[in-house]
This record gives structure tokens, C-alpha cells and sequence, in this order.
């Protein structure tokens, strides 16, 4: 067996592979140190083959304990040892020890979704965890969890979907397992990266698969009847079909007071607008539609705008590349210089900015608020892609000006109208309550 | 592949669709001159017999009382369009309506030649607003832009905020827009009205009115029927009721009053006048009221309704109906032209009957 596991495996020098002998009788027996955990296969392995040697009892334990794996595939050798496992060839037999290292033990603190007053925990990196974390909050026989398995994702990483049996949808988890296979061969690294590759069409202005590093989110959904698809390596997991509505609500809508939480909402399509559509308003008021500010406005702007050299338009891209350039330097940036280049960039260069006469001083406010505007928005997917669209919205109202931006705006909501998540309407208000009326016995919860 | 390909050309035909969309081309508002009001005169020349004003903003992003600067432009044409278009040639920037709320009449215009030739220009253009205040310039308009009040924090907000209730809410401010002038001068049985400003010291003063049949001024309201005519017609609140009385002035602080009209037929028709004014004594002699509070409540109504039926007989006079009690009468009857005919003759003759309730709610916060 060593023979042939390392010819497969080009002789790594990490692999410890040895003959072990006893005294009483032999046995092969190789692991990645590295994969496994050195204390699991010394209990498991070591000591019963060495201090404590029965053969029979020894025999028994390879035959009964849940943690060996009768493997007789030769061919399955090295990817088992790859997952984690130790393998042994005792008597003429190979058996699998799964002793899989594992990093995490305990959830890991939310990040990138924080909430106030809902649970704090997030997934880990650690598929099996993910699933405790799930099982946990949505202890329910109808949870389905399927392993999709497939030899051509080259980094092998283990994918599961997970859907509750009666509420989903059989269309769209066939149609969720079609777009799997169709992700072809690809190292997949992350989360995103999979459900960049899962969606029909790669140029769509808005994303069809909302990934979550909540638990509470996804049983949320998964009560709703969506589908889940995990990954092991991730922090993320998929959720599909969702719906425009889904990427504007945040976990504490649920946990929150009923009109605090509406009005939360509210201020967050009405930022998601304002983060769209300002700059572009920016300059077709300014440049097209002065009548549309109130007077002493109008008035202070042309006054503030009287040492701008440039176009409005130009005031508008040299300040929204400054905004961006900002935003992307303090996400890369390590931590504790990330706050020097907010200050230096936010505080100073505006101020300098608008001193010199390059911008005019109502632009910064337009800057501002289009970038708080852009936070407000709590998925980072969704706000990439606002952000993005905010440069459409901007192309148009230099050429057409506030007709433009309003027939744009007309246009991006029959585009929203058209699109379809996992062949479920992308655009649709009120889409579970009408199609699990009769299935489910509970009244259907409304999404946010 | 294929379809790409179609989806691209969709795109590609909806953008360029999109280009002619905006109308004007891209200015910036810098590029801009602010108009913030517009005058038109009469001038001498007969070639050339409009005298088109126009005060134009000059912005700084400082506002202060007393700060703002405008300049004044003048060019006569044959016309006010032409003016308008020569008068570009006159200033280095594009010329902005859109902001320009206030439009003047000068007095001569509108007893020599009236204003329709000016709304005309005023209806058609798109930036112009249908909310803009318009009035009448006394004794031309040219005259009220070129006053510069001291209050003005950004140009031209003086005399706008004296209109509406934005700034001031003044009694005898008669407050008439673009749009209803535009309606006064076609409806029938409806005849327009036009505040008249005048300048006194780096500030206006509007407290008259002016009554115009369709073309040209008819009579112009002295600042005690003004107060009276605006509470009639306009139903304007703040508004003061002052009585002589045996022991003193008696003035009341009118907070609300509602006037309705309706038209009694007959041989004569007679147009009765529902007023209710509601209020407080703002100044009176000391324990009147507990002497005898309804009967001062109708004395002060008895008084008041005199007082409007002498104004709608002097309006009346004049053959303007300026209250659309000519457009009340068409409604009520069958709308044949006869009938507008009819009326015309009747109006003359027409009786009125003013009833006045008055209701004092108390002498303020003393008794």
C-alpha cells in the first residue's frame, strides 16, 4: 500500500510513512502530520498497536470503531489521506483513520454582519462546525443536508446543500444542482468566488446569490424554503433563490423593535437611492436643470462653483475617484493604518480640495453622503454593485441630464423586473407568501 | 452568441435614444446668469415699444443681509421676445429663468397697452414658472428692479418673500401667480387682478391692488379696501377689522375667515356674501366686551359688511368681476352663451348682500 499511495502521491516529503513492527506482528501505516491530528492517531493507532497490544482486541476495534474506514479502493487512497485521514494496511486489509486537524472549535464572532441584538456567532471555516451551527438553531427532521459530490473542482473542497424537504422548492434545488455541475473545473477558493461561477450570466448588474456568514440568516431562509450551499474552507455561506428585498435586510429587522425597524428600513432604500443617484443628480441639476434647487441653493452653488475650473462632470469623477480609491485603500490596508488613510483622505484632502477651488464645497457633501449612503447598504455584495451602477447613472446625466437619470432609473427597475434568481422572480414583493399558502400549516413569514 | 449580439444593439439603440433627451446642452450653472426678475415697460419709440428689464443675480456663497448684488439690465425691442434675445448680447453669460419668481408690470403698460402680449411670451416659455408672483411696477417696473433693499440676503428674495406666506403674511398684500393671471385672463366671469408695488426706500411697499378687465387696469383699490378685498376673496388670515366706536378705536386681530358666495336668482340677481371672521380684540376700549359681547359681535359685522357691499358696488361700477361671481352665476345655470350674455347685461344692476358673522373669542391675553 505505501508503495502505491506514494507513487500516486509523487513522494511527498511531508508524508510519514512507515512499517511499524511490534514485536508480535507488522503493520503499514502513513498520514500527513500536517492534516491530521498527532494526538487523535497517537490514542487511536499508536498505543493500541504498541503499549497495549492485543491482536484481537485490535482486531475488533478496526472492525467496530466508527473512526475506521474499511477502504479497499486503492484508487481512493490518496485523496483520503489528502482530507485528513491516516491510513493503515493491518493483516492484509486498508483501513482509513479519519483524524482530521481541526482549527476551529468554537463559532467565530460575526464580521461582516454585525447586529446589535441578534445572535453573535458566525460561521468558521470549518464545514462540519457550519453544519453544528445550523443543525442547532434549525433542529428540524425535514432538513435536508446532500453532499455534492464532484471529481472535477480541482481543489476538492467539499460542498454541501442543505434545503428543508417539504418548504423548497424541487425545480429550484434541481436547478441549484445543474448550475453546481455546470461550475466546471475550478479551484475554488472562497465562497463568493462560487457563487460568482453559479450564476447564469456573469455580466448581470445585481447579484442572485446572497452570501451570509450568519447562521441565523440562513435558517431564516432555509424556513423560507431557499436553498443553502456550503463550502468548506468559507466563511460564507449561499443562499438562493433570493430577491432584491433580501440584500436590503439585515438580521436585526427581526430582533428589533416593529417601528424601529421599519424605519431602519426605509432609511436604507432611501440611502441605497441616494448612494445610486446623487452624483448623477449632481451634475444634471447642476449642469442641466438649475431650477430644480431651491433658490438660496441654486445661488450658494453657483457661487461655491465660481473658482471650479472644470465641468460638473469632472468635479464629479475626480471627487468619486478620490471616494473609491479611499474606500479600497482602507479595506486593504491593515487595520491600524486603515484609520490614518480615512483621515488623511476624508478630512484633509476634501478640505484641501474644495480650499483649492478644484471641487465646489456642496460636491464634498454629495461625496459624503454618497459613500455613508454606500455603508448603509448591509451586504457588501449588493453595495459593490450599487456602487458600480452609481457610474451608469452618472455616464447618463452628463449627456442627457435629469430626463436621463429618471428614464435610467425606469430602465434599471424593468431590468430588476426581468431578472430571474434560480428561476424564481428577482423583483417580486410578496413571492413565499403566495406560493406556500397552502403548504405551509404556519402563517408564512413575511421576508423583509 | 447571437443573442449577445441583439442584446448589444438594444443597448446600444436605448442609449443613443437617450441623447437627445436632455433637451439643452450641458451648461453649468456658473455658465449661468440668474435672472431673479423680470420687468416690461412701454418705451417711447414706437418702432421699438417694449422696454424689457431684467435683474440679474450676481451670487457669492456668502449670504448676508444686505449683501446681495445683482445688476440691471435694459434693452427695448419690438418685442418682448426680441428684447429678451438682444438683451444676451448684453451680458457674458447664458441668461436663466428658472428661477426668476418675480414678474413686474409696468403701470404704464397696462393702462396704455395691457399685458396680453407679455403673457403670451410668459405662457410659452418652459422655464419660466407657472408659480412665479406677478404685479404690477408703479409708476413703471423698471423702477421696482432697480431697487436695491437693504434686508435682501440673496437677490431678489425681498420682494418674494413679501408674496405668499413665505416671509411676511401681510393683510394687504394681494398675492396673484403666473398661472391664475393666465386663467383670469381667458375665463369668463373672471377678471384679473395684479398687486402694485411700489418702491419707498430701498424697500416695497404692496398694499394696493389693481383690478384689470381682460386688457387694461380698471381701478386700483385704495390699502383699506385691499385689506377688505383680500379678506373677501382670498380668505387671508392676520388680517385687522378695525371700528370706530363711541369710546375708542376698536381694532380686531382677524385669525380666520371664510367667505363664501352664492348668487340668488330672480329677476335681478343678487349676490349674497357669507363672511365669518373669527379673532380677538387686539385693542379696544377697556370692558366693552363684557358689556355686551354679542352685540358687539354684530356691530363689527354690521360695520364690516357695509363697508364690502361700498367696495363690490365700486367694483361693480367699474364693470370687472374681479370675484367670478359671473363664473358662479354660469355654473349654477344651464351654460348656454345666452346666458353669459344675459349676465353681462345684468351685472350692472346686480344687488349685493354682504352677511357678516363675526366671532370674538376674547381681548387676548388680558381681559
Amino acid at each position: 500500500m505505501l508503495k502505491e499511495v506514494k507513487n500516486k502521491l509523487g513522494n511527498p516529503d511531508d508524508l510519514i510513512s512507515e512499517t511499524m513492527d511490534n514485536g508480535y506482528t507488522k503493520m503499514e501505516f502513513c498520514f500527513f502530520p500536517g492534516m491530521c491530528d498527532i494526538n487523535q492517531v497517537k490514542n487511536g493507532i499508536l498505543v493500541p498497536f504498541s503499549y497495549r497490544f492485543d491482536p484481537d482486541e485490535f482486531r475488533r476495534m478496526l472492525r467496530a470503531d466508527l473512526a475506521f474506514i474499511h477502504a479497499d479502493k486503492p484508487d481512493e487512497w490518496a485523496s483520503m489521506l489528502l482530507k485528513g485521514c491516516a491510513l493503515l494496511e493491518y493483516e492484509g486489509e486498508v483501513f482509513a483513520f479519519g483524524a482530521v486537524r481541526r482549527m476551529q472549535t468554537k463559532p467565530d464572532p460575526t464580521e461582516v454582519e454585525a447586529s446589535l441584538q441578534g445572535p453573535q456567532s458566525a460561521y468558521t471555516e470549518d464545514l462540519d462546525l457550519n453544519l453544528n451551527l445550523v443543525r442547532t438553531v434549525y433542529n428540524s427532521t425535514t432538513l435536508s443536508v446532500e453532499w455534492h459530490q464532484k471529481d472535477n473542482i480541482a481543489s476538492q473542497s467539499r460542498i454541501m446543500i442543505l434545503y428543508d424537504r417539504e418548504k423548497a422548492n424541487r425545480d429550484t434545488v434541481k436547478e441549484v444542482r445543474t448550475q453546481l455541475d455546470k461550475v466546471g473545473k475550478n479551484l475554488i477558493l472562497g465562497a463568493g468566488q462560487l457563487a460568482k461561477l453559479m450564476s447564469h450570466n456573469r455580466h448581470r448588474l445585481f447579484p442572485v446569490i446572497l452570501l451570509t456568514e450568519r447562521p441565523d440568516r440562513t435558517v431564516m431562509h432555509l424556513n423560507k424554503g431557499k436553498i443553502v450551499v456550503m463550502l468548506d474552507g468559507s466563511r460564507f455561506a449561499l443562499l438562493m433563490p433570493v430577491r432584491f428585498f433580501d440584500f436590503l435586510s439585515a438580521m436585526d429587522d427581526y430582533y428589533e423593535p416593529f417601528w424601529m425597524s421599519r424605519f431602519l428600513i426605509v432609511l436604507r432604500y432611501i440611502s441605497m437611492l441616494l448612494t445610486l443617484t446623487l452624483p448623477a443628480l449632481y451634475i444634471s441639476i447642476v449642469s442641466y436643470n438649475p431650477e430644480v434647487f431651491r433658490v438660496q441653493l441654486a445661488f450658494s452653488i453657483d457661487g461655491s462653483r465660481a473658482a471650479v475650473p472644470y465641468p460638473s462632470f469632472i468635479e464629479v469623477l475626480i471627487m468619486l475617484f478620490m471616494i473609491e480609491a479611499l474606500i479600497e485603500a482602507s479595506i486593504r490596508l491593515p487595520r491600524f493604518v486603515g484609520s490614518t488613510a480615512a483621515t488623511v483622505g476624508g478630512l484633509i484632502l476634501g478640505q484641501a480640495a474644495q480650499q483649492a477651488g478644484l471641487v465646489s464645497s456642496i460636491m464634498i457633501i454629495v461625496t459624503s453622503v454618497v459613500a455613508i449612503s454606500n455603508f448603509v447598504i448591509p451586504n457588501s455584495t449588493f453595495s459593490y454593485f450599487i456602487r458600480i451602477i452609481k457610474y451608469v447613472f452618472v455616464a447618463v446625466s452628463i449627456f442627457s441630464g435629469l430626463i436621463g437619470v429618471v428614464v435610467t432609473l425606469f430602465m434599471l427597475i424593468v431590468y430588476l423586473c426581468n431578472m430571474r434568481s434560480f428561476g424564481e422572480p428577482y423583483f417580486a414583493l410578496f413571492m413565499n407568501a403566495k406560493k406556500h399558502a397552502g403548504k405551509d400549516q404556519t402563517k408564512p413569514q413575511k421576508a423583509g | 452568441m447571437k443573442r449577445a449580439g441583439i442584446r448589444l444593439l438594444l443597448l446600444a439603440s436605448f442609449s443613443w435614444s437617450l441623447l437627445p433627451l436632455g433637451g439643452c446642452q450641458l451648461k453649468d450653472i456658473d455658465k449661468r446668469f440668474f435672472v431673479v426678475s423680470a420687468g416690461f415697460d412701454v418705451a417711447d419709440n414706437p418702432a421699438k415699444p417694449y422696454r424689457v428689464t431684467l435683474r440679474l443675480a450676481l451670487t457669492s456663497s456668502k449670504l448676508e443681509a444686505g449683501a446681495s448684488h445683482t445688476q440691471v439690465e435694459t434693452m427695448d425691442a419690438a418685442s418682448v421676445a426680441e428684447a429678451v434675445r438682444h438683451l444676451k448680447a448684453n451680458v457674458d453669460k447664458e441668461l436663466e429663468f428658472g428661477h426668476c419668481r418675480e414678474f413686474v408690470f409696468g403701470r404704464e403698460m397696462l393702462e396704455q397697452k395691457g399685458f396680453q402680449e407679455v403673457m403670451e411670451w410668459l405662457a410659452r416659455r418652459r422655464d419660466i414658472q407657472g408659480v412665479s408672483n406677478v404685479m404690477i411696477g408703479d409708476p413703471d417696473a423698471s423702477s421696482i428692479l432697480e431697487t436695491k433693499p437693504l434686508s435682501e440676503r440673496y437677490p431678489g428674495n425681498a420682494l418674494f418673500l413679501t408674496f405668499g406666506n413665505e416671509g411676511t403674511e401681510a393683510s394687504d398684500t394681494v398675492t396673484e401667480y403666473l398661472f391664475d393671471l393666465y386663467r383670469r385672463e381667458y375665463e369668463t366671469g373672471l377678471d384679473p387682478v395684479l398687486p402694485v408695488v411700489r418702491s419707498v426706500q430701498h424697500a416695497y411697499q404692496i398694499n394696493r391692488v389693481a383690478l384689470l378687465d381682460k386688457e387694461k387696469i380698471r381701478l386700483i383699490l385704495s390699502p383699506e379696501e385691499t385689506q377688505i378685498y383680500n379678506m373677501t376673496a382670498n380668505d387671508i388670515r392676520k388680517s385687522v377689522l378695525a371700528m370706530p366706536t363711541a369710546e375708542g378705536r376698536l381694532v380686531m386681530a382677524v385669525t380666520k375667515v371664510r367667505s363664501r358666495v352664492s348668487v340668488a336668482d330672480g329677476g335681478i340677481p343678487k349676490v349674497v356674501l357669507h363672511v365669518r371672521a373669527t379673532g380677538f380684540l387686539e385693542q379696544s376700549p377697556p370692558r366693552l366686551l363684557e358689556r355686551d359681547w354679542d352685540g358687539l359681535e354684530r356691530k363689527l359685522g354690521r360695520y364690516f359688511s357695509e363697508k364690502t357691499v361700498e367696495l363690490l358696488e365700486k367694483i361693480r361700477d367699474q364693470n370687472i368681476d374681479p370675484y367670478g361671481f359671473g363664473l358662479h352665476y354660469l355654473a349654477n345655470h344651464y351654460g348656454r352663451p345666452s346666458t353669459w350674455e344675459k349676465w353681462k347685461e345684468l351685472y350692472p344692476r346686480v344687488k349685493f348682500e354682504v352677511r357678516t358673522d363675526v366671532k370674538i373669542q376674547g381681548t387676548g391675553l388680558i381681559r
